[in-house]
């Protein structure tokens, strides 16, 4: 992973090689974040940061701000948990960092006696509210993981806690910090892919996304599975799809207008309540639509975003462009170059076309060369850059709120069996 | 037809060349309503449903384009047959070859035309129209129209690589220096100005379907490439099948009958 890690200076760098000047400017929490002000290295301008969840999501930030702490100036000042062995694990963890973070099972207690910069919230998603409130609250700018809460008032709730402290929040949608996206959708917005007509996304997997429990307890059941649960998530709807409504959203530069959807459990009948198998409809006021499935009962088609134009398609998730006007066979391709450099060539495209003749192989063209970056680790350097403004583009919180509140709606959707819209107090 | 098409202008302005190209995709589309054996509205497909029970009046370009697949079988000696769509689907379909089925009879015992009200009607129940073989040589000599009517003097025009159109010259050169892709033919190269060229292949083994057979025995010809070149595509399409299908001695003799610059069948390797 060390190597994957590249400093915010390496990824401007990287933004600037692929002619992506109008992409910061075209995404506003990117020219926050390529602001010059270089992080002190003095003690009083380090950022002190705690992370609140340090189960396995939790952990996985931790390793990322281990690899940015020194260049961002940072530090993990306290952990938090309510289940001891992720805590002890997690202490363990910035112990082999020479880190000594103060531990706390209780978050409250963290925020009354812990002068820290910002939180790192990687909970549960039910929990993901009342922390995150109380933190801006406290005066502590938020990282919350997506998705933002569990109910649409909550979060509402959590977005109007940000108006009224003037906090930041900040969602872990770590695309808008993938130069792969960034790149394809500055292409998507100048009109490369011509009218957009219809965005396709899916997550499949094959695995019961289960988690060991300890003494096979019925109580821990519910506390280590929680994905599982509708109490505590709306299963692949908020740990899959609010990434891919997300990217839905931002391509188009617009909310949805209506989502209808069906869901089931057809195969892992186990005693989970949510879902194993999803599909919505999300609709656009321009007739665009976001067609969206997940299961986690077969794997071969993976995960991906597809957005579909009259001119092109990008499936990020492969990296791939692909204009609907193919380039033209290698021989003429070659006729062509000789044409422009002067060179009277032999034109070599003769050849048998073949019957039944299938339509053209064309594996299309990368958006960028180099994807050896991790966006998560970029939008926690970037949480931190932001800490040190004390603002973060508003751009960024209405890109999370969005896609939070339109996957909430989504799983109304799918329970009704009605197509609905957003009612007006949950607009920003 | 579901082959990409080059198109390579030199020489105009980009107007021009996006108007002309249009044109040419325009009417190659409607070609593709009247000779599609596949979708249910295109015409071929209606006169394959109904031209056995009853006789039928088709469209001028249809009834001349069968008129010609009349003259073709005489020219090929019965090596190319518009009419034995019947065999070729048995070899899409993998389904076994029936005697009965294959339409060796003379054009005039297979079908029956009027010049007069422009009807047709299938005189044997084994008939059916397929212009596979010859649907890019006929889209490529609609095409030398558009060309004409523009006033295009140079362009290189490549259906699929298999048919290829050319008019006047490279910008480097008086000719088109024409070569195959991934063979010599015979060590040359094919000098093009006015020209259509036509590239047919047996192409079975090597994993590929075989796509064209004699349609007089049902076997599949050895594999060999033939490369024809002429003034008209759909000439060079007919004979460069043609070509293949037939065995070696008649190659001559056959090639006799068509009008062309230069034709040459060798072994794929």
């Amino acid at each position: 992973m060390q190597d994957k890690i590249q400093s915010r200076r390496e990824f401007l760098k990287k933004m600037a090689l692929t002619g992506s000047v109008a992409t910061l400017a075209a995404s506003p929490w990117l020219s926050a974040f390529a602001q010059s002000s270089a992080a002190g290295k003095n003690p009083s301008d380090r950022v002190r940061l705690a992370v609140i969840g340090t189960g396995s999501r939790g952990k996985q930030l931790l390793r990322l701000l281990f690899e940015i702490t020194q260049s961002s100036n940072l530090e993990i000042a306290a952990l938090c948990d309510v289940y001891q062995p992720h805590l002890q694990e997690t202490d363990e963890m910035c112990k082999e960092q020479n880190m000594n973070p103060v531990l706390y099972s209780n978050y409250e207690e963290l925020l009354n006696k812990e002068e820290v910069d910002g939180v790192i919230i990687a909970t549960p998603l039910h929990q993901h509210a009342h922390i995150t409130i109380d933190a801006m609250n406290a005066g502590i700018h938020v990282f919350c993981e997506k998705s933002m809460a569990r109910t649409l008032d909550t979060t509402k709730a959590m977005y109007d806690a940000h108006k009224a402290t003037g906090k930041i929040l900040q969602i872990g949608h770590q695309r808008l910090f993938n130069p792969v996206y960034l790149e394809g959708m500055q292409r998507i917005h100048n009109g490369d892919l011509g009218k957009l007509g219809q965005i396709r996304a899916y997550w499949h997997r094959n695995n019961d996304w289960r988690r060991p429990v300890p003494n096979n307890s019925i109580e821990m059941e519910r506390f280590i599975n929680w994905r599982l649960y509708k109490e505590y998530s709306a299963g692949l709807l908020t740990e899959l799809m609010s990434h891919q409504i997300q990217v839905a959203n931002w391509a188009l530069q617009k909310t949805p207008v209506s989502v209808t959807g069906t869901g089931s459990i057809v195969y892992w009948k186990d005693g989970r309540e949510v879902n194993d198998n999803v599909a919505l409809i999300y609709s656009y006021d321009d007739g665009t639509q976001f067609v969206y499935d997940s299961m986690t009962s077969n794997k071969k088609y993976g995960l991906e975003e597809q957005i579909m134009g009259h001119k092109g398609t990008i499936e990020f998730e492969t990296n791939r462009y692909y204009t609907e006007t193919p380039p033209p066979a290698p021989g003429i391709l070659q006729l062509l170059n000789d044409m422009e450099s002067g060179f009277f060539g032999k034109v070599m495209i003769g050849d048998a076309s073949w019957v039944p003749e299938t339509a053209v192989k064309y594996n299309g063209e990368p958006i960028i060369e180099n994807t050896d970056f991790y966006d998560t680790a970029l939008q926690l350097e970037a949480f931190a850059k932001y800490i040190r403004a004390g603002k973060a583009p508003e751009a960024l919180i209405r890109e999370g709120y969005n896609a939070s509140i339109w996957t909430m709606l989504g799983e109304i959707a799918i329970e009704t069996g009605e197509k609905l819209t957003l009612a007006d107090k949950y607009r920003i | 037809m579901n082959t990409p098409l080059d198109i390579v202008f030199w020489g105009i302005n980009q107007e021009l060349a996006d108007q002309v190209t249009e044109k040419v995709v325009t009417q190659i589309m409607e070609l593709q309503t009247i000779l599609d054996r596949f979708n249910s509205e295109a015409e071929t497909f209606k006169v394959n449903k109904n031209a056995f029970s009853k006789s039928m009046a088709i469209s001028p370009f249809l009834f001349k384009t069968i008129s010609n697949g009349m003259k073709y079988i005489q020219k090929s000696e019965g090596y190319f047959n518009v009419f034995a769509g019947k065999v070729y689907a048995s070899l899409k379909e993998k389904s076994a070859f029936s005697e009965s089925s294959l339409p060796i009879h003379p054009p005039e015992d297979l079908i029956k035309i009027n010049t007069s009200n422009n009807t047709i009607q299938f005189l044997h129940p084994a008939v059916s129209l397929d212009f596979g073989g010859i649907g890019k040589g006929l889209a490529l000599d609609e095409t030398s129209k558009i060309l004409d009517e523009f006033g295009i003097k140079n362009t290189f025009i490549s259906f699929g690589g298999s048919s290829i159109l050319t008019r006047g010259h490279h910008p480097h050169g008086n000719h088109w220096p024409f070569s195959l892709k991934n063979q010599e033919i015979e060590g040359e190269i094919w000098p093009l100005r006015n020209d259509t060229v036509s590239v047919s292949c047996a192409g079975h083994g090597s994993g590929k379907t075989p796509h064209i057979l004699n349609p007089k025995t049902g076997d599949c010809p050895p594999s060999f490439t033939a490369v024809v070149q002429s003034e008209s595509a759909t000439e060079a399409e007919v004979l460069s099948t043609a070509l293949i299908a037939a065995p070696d001695e008649k190659h001559q003799e056959i090639a006799s009958h068509f009008n062309v610059e230069k034709w040459a069948v060798f072994p794929i390797h």
